[in-house]
């Protein structure tokens, strides 16, 4: 008689998702036992994000092989939304049919994000290996922020009065995501100038993917600004018209100013405060590029995130990898990048001057 | 003893804060602070990924002055609700 081996795969649940989510919505069970099966949905589901991660940590350890098994796998990036019902515990309750119009609008922008990342970058999902992508909304009380937590977008409804809900401004969206990408590929250090290039890099992708998803020229002033959508009244009476202004940082509109020259980078800042820096640069290069931000502009940045990029990276290490990754696009492009870093009194030519701006 | 509680952080980096006296606290307020005083230091490592809250705690009394640095993931609910955004 053979023998026969038995394996555990380690990639399947007893119950599949799809049986747990019909349980967890099944009128003719008891609520009590409804909710028990709404919580082993939720479970399972981290479960699986958390062995995606495993999973992508295993395969990393193939590198030479890597691009093969992306190709052949091609795996399609789903999608999951959670109601926190302003408490704190991720992911929260699933919404399996997303209806009403939170959940529907970051559905939906969510899936845009995606279509972006792959039409426009040619990246499949946050991860580029076509990973789920998770939203929890309504998290926490009268919550006065946006997060990406390493697995997923969490959305607060903010207080309104200072804010309304973040995930009313398409590019919050696009800026959460794209943490995740960062994460991804160069894992840029949150602290010091790789911090600020981390949120300066969420900040123009979310700023691009707004203005692809409006079809904005990148001349539009209005698409550079961030989180405008999800301004609060008091903050409007006040004048605040957005957190940041990508073209203009120190503007008396944005209600967090931040530095617009190198020479003004303020070693003890947060990283939402120096990001003013590299963010006007972007906003400088596309707009000498002229034309659309999503056409040529984000292509370049994007090349330089993925270019190897260290997870300490400095400015002018990063506004090097840019030039490097505007000259592949040709010598105009790669002027338009190097004069958008003088723009901010930074010279990429020179690094030690550029330092001691 | 006076308490001051500072946030940074968070997507709109727009920092916020808020000062209590001791009998100012709430019951809530006050055993989180007592707990929160009586940890060992919270590590220095921030929350997992980005746009997390980062709160310092400054608690000055007779006996001096003491400074938290607490990520968001380690703060005590009710504590981390008296910061405020001063437009």
């Amino acid at each position: 008689m053979a023998n026969v081996t038995t394996r555990k795969c380690g990639c399947c649940f007893i119950v599949s998702l799809s049986v747990l989510r019909a349980l967890a919505q099944a009128e003719q069970i008891g609520s009590a036992d409804r909710n028990r099966y709404q919580r082993s949905y939720a479970t399972t589901q981290k479960l699986r994000l958390v062995r995606e991660g495993h999973r992508q940590a295993s395969l990393a350890g193939h590198q030479s092989g890597l691009h093969l098994l992306a190709t052949a796998v091609a795996r399609v990036p789903v999608e999951h939304v959670f109601d926190c019902k302003h408490g704190t515990t991720l992911p929260g309750t699933p919404v399996p049919t997303p209806n009403d119009t939170a959940f529907k609008t970051v559905f939906d922008t969510t899936a845009k994000v995606a279509e972006f990342y792959k039409t426009v970058l040619g990246r499949n999902s946050v991860d580029n290996r076509g990973m789920d992508l998770v939203s929890s909304l309504n998290y926490d009380q009268d919550y006065q922020n946006a997060f990406w937590d390493g697995q997923q977008m969490v959305y607060g409804n903010g207080d309104n009065k200072i804010f309304i809900d973040f995930w009313r401004s398409p590019d919050v969206i696009g800026h959460e995501l794209t943490h995740g990408v960062t994460q991804h590929e160069s894992g840029l250090l949150y602290e010091g100038q790789s911090g600020a290039l981390n949120e300066s890099i969420s900040d123009c992708f979310g700023a691009a993917f707004a203005q692809w998803l409006a079809k904005k020229p990148a001349s539009d002033a209005s698409g550079w600004l961030i989180g405008a959508g999800i301004m609060g009244p008091d903050a409007k009476a006040k004048g605040f018209t957005c957190l940041r202004d990508m073209i203009d940082p120190r503007a008396a509109h944005c209600l967090s100013p931040q530095p617009a020259s190198y020479k003004d980078f303020d070693p003890t800042g947060d990283v939402h405060e120096n990001s003013g820096i590299p963010n006007r640069a972007f906003a400088a290069f596309a707009q000498n590029l002229g034309g659309n931000t999503y056409d040529m502009a984000i292509k370049v940045w994007y090349d330089a995130c993925v270019s190897g990029l260290s997870s300490r990276a400095t400015f002018v290490d990063f506004a090097q990898a840019t030039v490097a990754a505007a000259k592949n696009k040709g010598s105009a492009v790669a002027k338009a990048a190097t004069d958008a870093w003088q723009a901010v009194d930074l010279s990429v030519d020179s690094p030690s001057a550029a330092l001691a701006a | 003893m006076r308490v001051r509680i500072e946030r940074r952080g968070g997507l709109a980096g727009r920092p916020a804060v808020g000062e209590r006296e001791d009998h100012e606290l709430t019951g809530t307020e006050q055993a989180e602070l007592k707990e929160l005083l009586a940890k060992p230091p919270p590590p220095q490592t921030a929350a997992a990924g980005a746009d997390r809250f980062r709160y310092k705690v400054t608690v000055h009394d007779d006996k001096g002055t003491n400074v938290l640095d607490v990520p968001e993931h380690l703060m005590p609910q009710a504590l981390a609700a008296i910061p405020k955004i001063e437009l």
